[in-house]
């Protein structure tokens, strides 16, 4: 009769061997449940980091909606500054400008037509080089602004750290200040006390012989 | 021990050749152990590519800890009863039901047997289905008595009694076979 530990070899060592074709069907049905799945998994992912981006976008912008509106101030359009600023100078410059161009070139024998043409491309080429002037002009005064802003940011700041220095340093004087009449006052007890003590000492014997 | 968990967490990564693995190291154990518990070629090849299937959708889910080999034939036994249930049902439901057919070798095939595992299997089939599942998940799936208890909802001494009365009577039916 086999023994125990025969029967029990000869289940673990059962043999079994598979068909390569279905093993390979077998596994492309494996494989693609696994592809199926991570499709599924990705496309969850993705649902769900762009909602949560959707949603951090949306309380961002809420936050910076009242932000601007708590501390609201005229946002400075540059382009419409730069326009404002050619429109006012235009009147009085191009009259200017026509006026030189014509007698700087007269000189030169040209027509009136031709003279004409000439200050008109003069004065827009003019015009343009105000404009961009203006515009980097009016971009530096922004950046200037803001240099300042910041400037008096971090004066405030070191101001206020000045402050809490100086108010710390008031309250070591104080603390120091109670410590040392603390001390006093002990110092003024330990000596009351030992006054107390002598006149005690002194008196004692007068009292012991009275009572004899 | 470790191959198999750095197996599981690149496959919970989501790769391919890990799951390739897996399928390459467990198919024969599994198989083995489907065609003991089910006795029938087509049924076992079901539940083992079921079982792949679920595991290969179930990254998510699975975790790190225990013993893969231990999940995979938990998986078969699990899914095997699921079957037995099913099939005791539809047999009560329909006394005139034919019996299946399906030991026999089709075109699509996927197990090759061997006649001294067609043996043991056929002794293995004349044991109550606890015994069978004992002897195949402790033996087969390295699993402990006490986790194959909790599996059948017994108790630890009644499993280990279960194995012993079945080892028992397969040495007897075995020694028949031999005579």
């Amino acid at each position: 009769m086999k023994s125990q530990r025969d029967v029990e070899n000869s289940i673990q060592d059962m043999e079994l061997d598979t068909h390569p074709a279905a093993d390979q069907r077998v596994l492309q049905d494996v494989l693609q449940a696994q592809a199926s799945q991570r499709r599924l998994g990705l496309f969850t992912l993705a649902q769900g980091s762009m909602l949560k981006r959707a949603v951090a976008a949306l309380v961002l912008v809420g936050i910076g909606c009242a932000l601007a509106r708590w501390a609201q101030t005229p946002a400075v359009d540059t382009d419409a500054l730069t326009q404002q600023v050619v429109a006012s100078m235009q009147a009085s410059m191009r009259a200017e400008i026509q006026t030189q161009v014509r007698d700087q070139l007269s000189v030169q024998g040209q027509t009136d037509g031709e003279l004409e043409g000439l200050a008109q491309a003069v004065y827009e080429k003019i015009e343009a080089e105000l404009a961009t002037a203006t515009r980097e002009l009016l971009t530096a005064y922004d950046a200037r602004t803001e240099a300042r802003l910041l400037y008096l940011a971090q004066e405030v700041k070191a101001a206020r750290q000045d402050d809490r220095r100086w108010m710390m340093a008031v309250l070591e004087r104080f603390e120091a200040g109670r410590l040392q009449d603390k001390q006093q006052f002990r110092t003024g007890l330990m000596t009351l006390a030992a006054r107390t003590y002598e006149l005690m000492d002194q008196e004692r014997p007068q009292s012991q012989t009275s009572v004899h | 021990m470790m191959e198999d968990t750095f197996l599981l967490l690149r496959f919970k990564c989501g790769s391919r050749d890990a799951l390739c693995r897996i399928y390459q190291k467990y198919k024969n154990t599994l198989l083995k152990l489907a065609l003991a518990l089910a006795n029938d070629v087509s049924v076992a090849e079901d539940v083992v590519h079921d079982v792949f299937v679920v595991f290969a959708q179930s990254a998510e889910r699975i975790g790190l800890e225990g013993s893969l080999r231990g999940y995979l034939a938990t998986c078969v036994a699990n899914r095997m009863r699921n079957i037995n249930k099913k099939q005791q049902r539809e047999r009560q439901g329909d006394l005139d039901q034919t019996e299946p057919t399906a030991n026999q070798p089709g075109p699509h095939q996927w197990i090759i047997r061997h006649e001294r595992t067609e043996i043991l299997n056929q002794a293995l089939a004349q044991l109550p289905y606890e015994q069978r599942e004992v002897i195949l998940l402790h033996l087969q799936g390295d699993m402990t008595f006490r986790h194959i208890a909790e599996i059948q909802c017994s108790s630890i001494n009644t499993t280990q009694s279960r194995y012993r009365y079945g080892i028992e009577k397969l040495r007897s039916l075995l020694d028949h076979e031999v005579q």
